[in-house]
């Protein structure tokens, strides 16, 4: 379906990425509060569509699935009152992988997992075999559809997975942490590899036109604390991360870190010396998205923050209350875009999505 | 040798020291249950205090309870009845429908290095699986563990199962995972709830009345 045949929910909602951008650079109020989200499952912008799911491409080279499959998450943004449409850049990177039954409430039959307690690489024998993609195995078609097919007033925000998040599920997250103190050399040879590789991949991404902002998603906590110690993340994690703010800085483009967990051990690490320009995912039992605003909202830009959980459990009435007292805390001096504390999962109602954005839509204007 | 040397290792994650050093301390004739009981049981609470503390993380507490299991390994079948009685036999699992063992790993290490006896039945596990547990191991406590908002309700399903069997009466059921609270604990009717690993031992023993 062509993408000018989308209704949008909100008609007078039109896309004005430097609606965004000023959140993100923290520079006065904008019009309304803009939306932001890291991604949405092929589910739920199905169901918002009324459309059936696209087919799941059999391979990225299957161009034709591929372009469904983006086509129907640019009417979804369109539709929803996005200023973005989001695009990923995969490395091929094998990893293990487990399957359980999805017990969303759209469900997708399986929903696939990283293998937590095994990896595809446990010594510097398995590094050395591993296929290592060359820069220019990495594939950009994703990234170049959706700046191709933009709609009128938006630009891409191009994410990519992180160096925390790479060098994990490569190894396995407990197989990892042994590894910090076994096997220190394999650890250091791991960042410094993951670390080249997506810094070949932020030159691309960040030297491309329509890129408005990119999007770092790397998860480094759990709800007690950092996944690692504050120590590790500061020789390991930092320094990589770094250099891609720096790539993404150079090309004027602001940089969003999408972690969750509780990270208030590292968020001046974060702040001052990695240097983020926003930070996204919160959950209320650590940190609810108004105590962050509060926190570093002079800092950074604080971005999401509605509890998936709560989303989950809660009806569209609670929804509308909660949205409402989320924007009465974090609105006031601008800096802040709505949306989920994480993802538009497929377990989430579709209702209750919806539900929050109209109420958004009411209550987040400024004056 | 001076044994505190076991404890000082095992906090330290060092398994190859304590290896060594409790293989010493049998060959000068120190019991295994006062190996267990004096030096490994409180250098793993020592470890849990930390955690909590935010001076060890995850890996930290692994490479300790590898330490503590390598010690174990060695001792458990040294172990006569009158040696040393387990604190409590607990069986524990991730429930229906989820994959993740991280957090169910680290609770079952604990409360193994506190004394308890784990029946450990993995990930993904059905309500049913839980109830044959119970009955076999005539276990004192159930732990389940969930990661996801969607895998929670099987919590629910297992305490349910649990009562049909007529086994609710007997087992303390306690849950966790990262969209667990008290408030949902107090909803299904779980007798418990721990936000980690080292609360997770504490409310055990509190609901065994040990502590």
């Amino acid at each position: 379906m062509p993408i000018q045949n989308v209704t949008p929910l909100w008609p007078r909602a039109r896309p004005d990425f430097a609606r965004l951008l000023r959140v993100l650079r923290r520079d006065g109020l904008p019009d309304r509060v803009p939306f932001i989200e890291l991604f949405a499952d092929p589910e739920v912008i199905a169901a918002v569509l009324d459309e059936p799911v696209a087919p799941l491409p059999a391979t990225a080279s299957d161009r034709e699935a591929y372009a469904a499959r983006l086509d129907q998450r640019i009417r979804f943004c369109r539709r929803v009152g996005f200023d973005f449409v989001w695009a990923g850049t995969h490395p091929p990177l094998a990893m293990s992988r487990l399957q359980a039954d999805d017990t969303a409430e759209l469900s997708r039959v399986k929903r696939g997992w990283v293998n937590e307690s095994e990896g595809v690489i446990g010594s510097m024998a398995d590094f050395e075999a591993y296929p290592w993609p060359r820069p220019e195995d990495v594939d950009y078609f994703e990234l170049e559809y959706v700046a191709n097919n933009l709609p009128d007033g938006m630009k891409v925000i191009a994410t990519t997975a992180g160096v925390l998040e790479y060098v994990m599920w490569l190894m396995g997250y407990a197989p990892f942490a042994v590894a910090l103190y076994d096997d220190p050399e394999l650890i250091e040879a791991m960042f410094q590899r993951i670390g080249d590789l997506l810094a070949s991949i932020y030159a691309t991404i960040c030297d491309h036109p329509r890129v408005g902002a990119v999007f770092l998603g790397d998860d480094m906590g759990h709800r007690g604390g950092t996944m690692v110690h504050p120590d590790h993340l500061r020789r390991y994690v930092f320094p990589r991360q770094r250099r891609l703010v720096q790539t993404a800085h150079e090309h004027g483009l602001p940089f969003l870190l999408h972690s969750c967990g509780d990270l208030r051990a590292v968020m001046d690490d974060l702040i001052d010396d990695v240097g983020i320009d926003g930070k996204h995912s919160f959950e209320d039992t650590y940190l609810p998205v108004a105590e962050a605003k509060r926190l570093y909202g002079d800092r950074v830009a604080i971005l999401g923050g509605v509890d998936v959980d709560f989303l989950v459990r809660s009806d569209p009435e609670q929804v509308r209350a909660y949205t409402r007292r989320v924007l009465e805390a974090c609105m006031p001096g601008g800096g802040y875009a709505f949306g989920t504390g994480n993802s538009v999962a497929n377990y989430i109602p579709v209702r209750n999505y919806l539900a929050m954005l109209d109420e958004a839509m009411q209550v987040g204007v400024y004056g | 040798m001076e044994l505190r040397q076991i404890y000082e290792y095992t906090v330290s994650g060092n398994a190859p020291k304590v290896k060594e050093l409790t293989e010493q301390a049998l060959a000068e004739g120190v019991a295994p249950g006062e190996i267990i009981s004096k030096y490994l049981i409180p250098a793993m609470a020592e470890v849990g205090d930390r955690f909590e503390r935010n001076e060890f993380y995850v890996p930290e507490l692994l490479i300790a309870a590898r330490a503590m299991q390598g010690a174990l390994a060695i001792l458990k079948p040294l172990l006569t009845d009158t040696d040393l009685k387990p604190a409590g036999k607990v069986v524990i699992g991730t429930v229906k429908g989820d994959l993740h063992d991280i957090g169910k790993n680290l609770v079952s290490m604990m409360l193994q290095g506190a004394g308890f006896e784990i029946v450990d039945l993995g990930v993904d596990v059905p309500p049913e699986k839980f109830v044959d547990a119970v009955k076999q191991s005539k276990a004192d406590v159930v732990a389940l563990s969930a990661l996801l908002t969607t895998t929670m309700p099987s919590m629910k399903t297992t305490i349910d199962a649990l009562q049909a069997a007529g086994l609710r009466e007997r087992v303390k059921v306690v849950i966790g995972g990262a969209p667990v609270t008290q408030r949902y604990a107090d909803e299904i009717g779980a007798d418990g709830y721990a936000p980690d690993a080292n609360s997770a031992v504490r409310r055990t023993r509190q609901l065994l009345g040990l502590a």
